[in-house]
């Protein structure tokens, strides 16, 4: 089955995966702008990984997906339980670091998190004939 | 006899009137330091309790901004956006994001030399931080205002007030890096920090990592006011980015490593009220004269 019509067909997960790349692949270019090149190599080698995966079998590109989407709730997690920490733990007084917990940073990890279950979800479901 | 009467009476006028400037100097050094610390409001109403948030370091700077229009000049932002330290941080956090403020004082004698001073304007959270570091903001606009006043300057001088020192330096780092792309012709940077104690009263200054040109000025100029210097290796302060960068730069502050200094620092009693007002005094007069004698040189 060509790309494409695979993508077709399982319209939410493709779309979610999407969602996620684009995410990382903005922040990757904004450090890249300002020197800092590990979030672009890191993007680039997930997009080169998962790309090459379109052309391999069916369960290969499902192991795939879903390393992606375990990555994705990582991040989220770590994230999410170091907001927590923040929240309980005062004496921590770093701005920077606080700053990283606003309302908008903590919906969006929340939403990758969501994004990278829904993933797996989806991969499991549709099986991705 | 009258020549002698004139000449007497002129001199006392010049010793009162500078007396009256230092007077005023020093109330106006008072007066930024009260309303940086939460001490007192300033004019529009907005007082700074801290000044660590991305709001408080916000309303810090549009406060300094107006502290550089009380001397006729022109506030600038160098604002900036900075990776982690460590890279693999970048994944998971946003970079640092913040704004030096700064103005520059041109010389009256063509010259294209900068003497550079800077202190950081942010603070632990929570902290009111009178004497780290509003002190050290304090002495730098007063050394600028007394600079602002000389009939002749042979280089022109930049006062910088950095943003996120406490958050590993990220302020001077740009600004260093700011200086070092645009090539400006710096002679030397004066970083002060934390400069409000002086409990044994002997006005002495420390000097993190100076050149030997920079040691030999201050001392000298030491002598002169009576103020001791004592040498350190102390490299935790905006004048480490410059110095890693090859700039001729100096640290400046209380007696950190011989045990007179700032007990209240990083804490929520770091107030107005522990701020020592005659060290802020000889501070200003050692700084502008090490100035003053390097644009000379
Ligand atoms: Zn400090």
């Amino acid at each position: 089955m060509s790309v494409l019509k695979q993508m077709a067909s399982s319209k939410v997960l493709y779309s979610l995966l999407g969602l996620s790349v684009l995410f990382f692949l903005v922040k990757g270019v904004t450090y890249a702008s300002i020197g800092s090149y590990v979030p672009i190599l890191f993007i680039t080698i997930a997009i080169i990984i998962l790309g090459w995966s379109f052309t391999r079998c069916n369960k290969v590109h499902r192991h795939i997906i879903r390393f992606w989407a375990i990555l994705i709730i990582l991040w989220a997690s770590i994230r999410l339980v170091l907001w927590i920490v923040l929240e309980i733990d005062t004496t921590l007084t770093e701005s920077h670091l606080r700053e990283q917990f606003g309302i908008v940073q903590n919906i969006i990890s929340l939403l990758m998190l969501l994004i990278g279950i829904k993933i797996i979800r989806e991969v499991k479901q549709r099986k991705l004939n | 006899m009258i020549k002698t009467a004139i000449f007497l009476m002129l001199s006392l006028f010049v010793q009162q009137t500078m007396a009256q400037e230092n007077n005023e100097l020093l109330e106006a050094q008072k007066k930024v330091i009260a309303e940086l610390s939460g001490h007192q409001i300033p004019e529009d109403g907005r007082r700074i309790p801290h000044r660590s948030t991305k709001e408080e370091r916000e309303l810090t700077r549009d406060y300094l901004s107006k502290v550089i229009e009380s001397l006729d000049l022109t506030p600038q932002l160098q604002e900036y956006t900075r990776p982690n330290v460590n890279p693999i941080i970048d994944l998971l956090f946003e970079p640092y994001r913040g704004a030096n403020v700064y103005t520059t004082l041109p010389s009256t004698n063509e010259s294209d030399a900068y003497l550079v001073i800077g202190a950081h304007f942010d603070t632990e959270r929570n902290c009111p931080g009178a004497i780290d570091n509003a002190s050290g903001i304090a002495i730098g606009f007063g050394v600028l205002r007394k600079l602002t006043m000389l009939k002749e300057r042979n280089a022109n001088v930049i006062l910088v007030y950095f943003d996120q020192e406490e958050e590993d330096l990220v302020g001077s780092q740009a600004f260093a890096q700011k200086l070092k792309k645009e090539e400006f012709n710096v002679h030397s940077v004066h970083s002060m920090d934390t400069m409000g104690w002086d409990r044994d009263g002997d006005n002495a200054v420390e000097l993190g990592l100076p050149s030997d040109l920079l040691e030999k000025t201050y001392v000298e100029v030491g002598k002169e006011l009576n103020i001791p210097i004592v040498i350190t290796s102390v490299g935790s302060s905006d004048h480490v980015p410059f110095l890693d960068l090859g700039f001729n730069a100096v640290g400046l502050t209380d007696e950190l490593t011989s045990g007179d200094y700032a007990p209240y620092k990083d804490t929520e009693n770091d107030t107005y009220e522990t701020v020592n007002f005659d060290y802020i005094t000889t501070s200003t007069e050692l700084v502008y004269e090490v100035l003053k004698k390097l644009m000379e040189e």
